[in-house]
């Protein structure tokens, strides 16, 4: 196992807790959002986005399990554990990605909220003192790249088709809106983790990064930007998360919960 | 195939767009299939997660279907070329070729043969 960052940095005790965080906060993302993006198969608004759709979900469970074979290899446990079986109190994601589907302009609104937030925490993430990570994140941005391509191209679509269209795209972001704050949080780890060079960038530059980016977005699709919404008292980076996790959790566990030692 | 889901009876902003796929530098767009988007841009992106989700390609032409100008299958007089003596058309006097070169080089040649070649 490795004893030493890319910068020198030991990694110590504390060092290891904050990586293994911020590697939980990116795996739990992309598997709580990769479940709720699996629940359109089948009903996606056509045929051919039924089939890019899929694609799109499982590709956020492979970049999931990325991150917990990493975990894994930090003896943190095995990766189906660590996806099947943590509690809710346990779990790192952002609120936002654990919220229940609602309509497609919801969850190309969340998508693309996600997807242009990802970009940016995965480029840091290239340039992480932990090289395993390093390696990975190139490897995840490039597929990641296409996500928000998807996510842009019907946002901008929706928001100039007018209409019902453009009613439920403003619903959306509305809903949305209020998740926004612990997306961009580190929890407990922020200092350590910039401290050893794993992440080099403050939680609020990313978060200022991200605004700049949307603003684009927004302007393309001809939609007004709104302020970033006052820190909710609940944050998924500490642990804490809303009813929508639990009921999901019971719904993707079901089966490891049946049986874990049951090969499937 | 399927069009928007809205509860109302209006009319659908989806087109059918044909779709053709370039696999590599040397090769040419192939028609593939079809899909049904919104946009050309809409259109580009299912189609890449239609067709090429295991393959490898370079390039993807989409086509607004209503931008092909198609022949009719009706005019079957459209396509006769045979109506009258064509062998002219074919390449049928070269098939000899191969045969008549093998036994040109198989023949063995001579000092005379070379000095015969020389004084012509």
């Amino acid at each position: 196992m490795l004893d030493k960052l890319q910068n020198g940095t030991a990694l110590d005790a504390q060092t290891q807790q904050a990586l293994v965080e911020y590697l939980l906060q990116m795996a739990d993302d992309e598997l709580v959002l990769g479940q709720r993006y699996a629940e359109w198969l089948g009903i996606a608004p056509d045929l051919e986005e039924d089939v890019a759709f899929s694609s799109i979900s499982q590709d956020e469970l492979a970049h999931s399990l990325f991150y917990y074979s990493l975990l894994e290899k930090l003896g943190v446990g095995g990766a189906d554990a660590l996806a099947y079986a943590r509690p809710v109190g346990e779990r790192r994601n952002s609120i936002l990605l654990e919220r229940p589907r609602r309509d497609w302009a919801y969850t190309l609104v969340r998508g693309l909220c996600f997807d242009v937030w990802e970009q940016i925490r995965l480029v840091a993430a290239m340039h992480s003192t932990y090289l395993p990570l390093a390696q990975g994140a190139q490897k995840i941005h490039r597929e990641e790249r296409y996500h928000l391509l998807h996510m842009q191209t019907w946002f901008e679509r929706l928001g100039t088709a007018g209409g019902e269209a453009r009613e439920r795209l403003e619903q959306a972001v509305a809903q949305v809106w209020v998740d926004l704050p612990d997306l961009f949080s580190l929890g407990t780890v922020g200092d350590a983790l910039q401290a050893s060079g794993i992440l080099s960038l403050t939680a609020a530059k990313q978060r200022f990064t991200w605004e700049e980016r949307m603003q684009t977005y927004f302007t393309q699709a001809g939609m007004v930007w709104r302020t970033f919404p006052a820190t909710p008292a609940q944050n998924g980076r500490m642990g804490q998360h809303s009813a929508d996790l639990t009921e999901l959790l019971n719904t993707f566990t079901e089966v490891y919960q049946t049986n874990p030692a049951a090969v499937w | 195939m399927a069009v928007n889901q809205g509860s109302q009876q209006k009319q659908p902003h989806y087109d059918v767009y044909e779709v053709f796929i370039q696999r590599d530098f040397l090769g040419y767009h192939t028609h593939i299939g079809s899909v049904v988007a919104a946009s050309p841009e809409l259109a580009q992106l299912v189609a890449r997660e239609n067709f090429l989700r295991r393959d490898a390609a370079i390039s993807i032409w989409v086509v607004h279907q209503t931008d092909i100008h198609e022949t009719s299958y009706e005019d079957t007089d459209f396509f006769i070329n045979r109506a009258t003596d064509k062998s002219y058309r074919d390449v049928s006097g070269y098939v000899d070729n191969a045969k008549k070169w093998k036994a040109f080089k198989e023949r063995a040649i001579t000092i005379e043969d070379l000095v015969h070649d020389a004084k012509r």
